[in-house]
């Protein structure tokens, strides 16, 4: 996961959801891997965490609290739930796929960093649900297989990724006991098609001077190996691929549009989510490369328009 | 997951002869010899993308490449296959995804309106990708066809609607969202947007 599912606000009121389930997912971390975990906290798993907890229909308790991080002006969290405890176990578990990723991939001391990291984590991950291990394992390993085929099949892994993503919820959901839609199934799917897209796009010129797999690398491999630099080549995929995003974002709109009648909590800042921070992210990577959460920068360098 | 078109790997065309492909190929393996690059990340590529070109040339010339794919193609639809297109536009209309592309599967004959209808579902189903190939090759069939540029057009050149309209307010969503769907489902075939709801 990528850390791009967050939302871009004007002011702390417009993420005010948002920022109560990440401080709380913050303090859990800590609570449960001490201070240090605070680092490997993931904000595509919080992302996760607000969806869920807007679905549900138990009442949202919060608290007033200072931590290591804010430890002059206390902040408000949610209180410790059901959802908040799976989310940390699946966060963790992600994360031991990761680090075995870098493992794979680095050279030199990272490697060993990545090994040692990962040997922590999977004596942690112990815990971690069967049903919610077996979902992620599958996943990877599917996107594995296709990883050593050398797919070039941008929409196709980018749905294996929304499919694992939409497995994981379902599952997360199942133990809390939210009932999820195909509305919110659908949903999520496409975040996660949204958030491999986005990481393809962001991570192409490193993965290929790195010579590691990108799909998008075997798609447009002509023009790697043509007369543009690796920069202008990189430059000229985003362009290329910008009408996929579009599609894609419609795809979100649509899928959201029959999902907001089921959100029972911040349905305002989940509009703003959907149709402001999703576009303006993308635009930004696909444009810059990276994504720019200045919302003043990027509406003035993007033209998108805002009025609240 | 598929292996990339063998005409378009070699870059000839598809009533290409035996001649021609050698020729494109001969003139891809030199191109693309790994042994022209010396960066590394070069090289790597340079491998893959010579993989690709020995595979398409086997394909062409082995024959295991479907030649009468385009003839195929190339057919007029008759009475029967006019009445299935009707149904899988109705099916289209009303977001039956799975069960258009079922009677499509099953349809022998694939004239461009085939191809169309496909690409359409195929978008729909988030496979953008190869619902364009499937658009422009129903295109390359009618390029006359008005409804296939019309659609085409707003695939490749998908107006920004979140940069003209931003996010502004509730009553702004319904505009929004039914424009997200224009873009979408081509053209308000699939879209009733006049009821306010996608």
């Amino acid at each position: 996961m990528t850390g791009i599912l967050r939302p871009v606000a004007q002011s702390p009121e417009e993420s005010s959801g948002f920022r109560l389930h990440y401080c709380s997912l913050c303090k859990a971390t800590a609570r449960s891997w001490g201070q240090l975990g605070r680092f490997f906290l993931s904000y595509d798993l919080c992302f996760l965490s607000f969806f869920l907890s807007s679905l549900s229909s138990d009442p949202l308790r919060t608290k007033e609290t200072r931590c290591l991080v804010h430890p002059m002006k206390s902040q408000t969290i949610k209180q410790p739930d059901r959802i908040e405890d799976e989310i940390l176990k699946a966060q963790f578990l992600l994360l031991e796929y990761q680090l075995l990723d870098y493992w794979k991939d680095e050279s030199g001391w990272k490697k060993y960093l990545a090994i040692a990291l990962h040997w922590l984590v999977k004596r942690k991950t112990k815990r971690t649900p069967p049903e919610i291990r077996d979902i992620v394992a599958l996943g990877i390993s599917d996107l594995q297989e296709k990883e050593d085929l050398h797919c070039y099949d941008m929409d196709h892994m980018a749905l294996v990724f929304g499919h694992m993503m939409e497995g994981l919820v379902r599952k997360i959901a199942d133990r809390c006991a939210i009932p999820i839609s195909s509305e919110a199934k659908t949903t999520i799917r496409l975040i996660g098609k949204w958030v491999f897209f986005m990481d393809a796009i962001q991570d192409l010129r490193e993965d290929v001077l790195r010579m590691r797999y990108n799909p998008l690398k075997y798609q447009y491999i002509d023009l790697f190996l043509g007369d543009q630099s690796l920069s202008e080549s990189v430059v000229t995929v985003r362009e290329k691929e910008r009408w996929k995003v579009d599609l894609l974002i419609s795809h979100l709109a649509c899928s959201w549009n029959e999902l907001r009648p089921e959100m029972r909590r911040y349905q305002e800042e989940w509009d703003r989510f959907f149709h402001y921070s999703i576009p303006a992210m993308s635009h930004s990577i696909l444009t810059h490369g990276f994504p720019c959460l200045q919302t003043s920068t990027m509406e003035e360098e993007n033209g998108i328009e805002r009025s609240v | 997951m598929g292996l990339k078109d063998p005409y378009e790997v070699l870059g000839v065309p598809r009533n290409a002869t035996k001649e021609q492909i050698r020729q494109a190929y001969n003139s891809s393996v030199k191109k693309f010899h790994p042994d022209r690059y010396t960066e590394p990340h070069m090289k790597e590529l340079a491998e893959e993308k010579m993989k690709e070109v020995n595979q398409a040339y086997d394909e062409l010339i082995n024959g295991s490449s479907n030649q009468g794919s385009m003839s195929q193609g190339y057919s007029q639809p008759r009475g029967e296959d006019t009445q299935a297109f009707q149904r899988i536009r109705v099916m289209i209309q009303q977001r039956q995804w799975a069960q258009a592309r079922s009677l499509l599967d099953q349809m022998s004959v694939r004239p461009a309106e085939w191809f169309f209808l496909q690409g359409i579902v195929l978008i729909n189903e988030g496979d953008y990708q190869q619902g364009l190939s499937s658009i422009e090759s129903a295109l390359r069939m009618e390029p006359q066809n008005q409804e296939y540029q019309q659609v085409y057009q707003q695939l490749r050149n998908s107006s920004y609607f979140y940069r003209t309209r931003g996010y502004s307010d509730q009553t702004d969503q319904t505009a929004r969202c039914c424009q997200a769907c224009a873009t979408l489902w081509c053209l308000s075939m699939c879209c009733d947007c006049g009821s306010g709801g996608c």
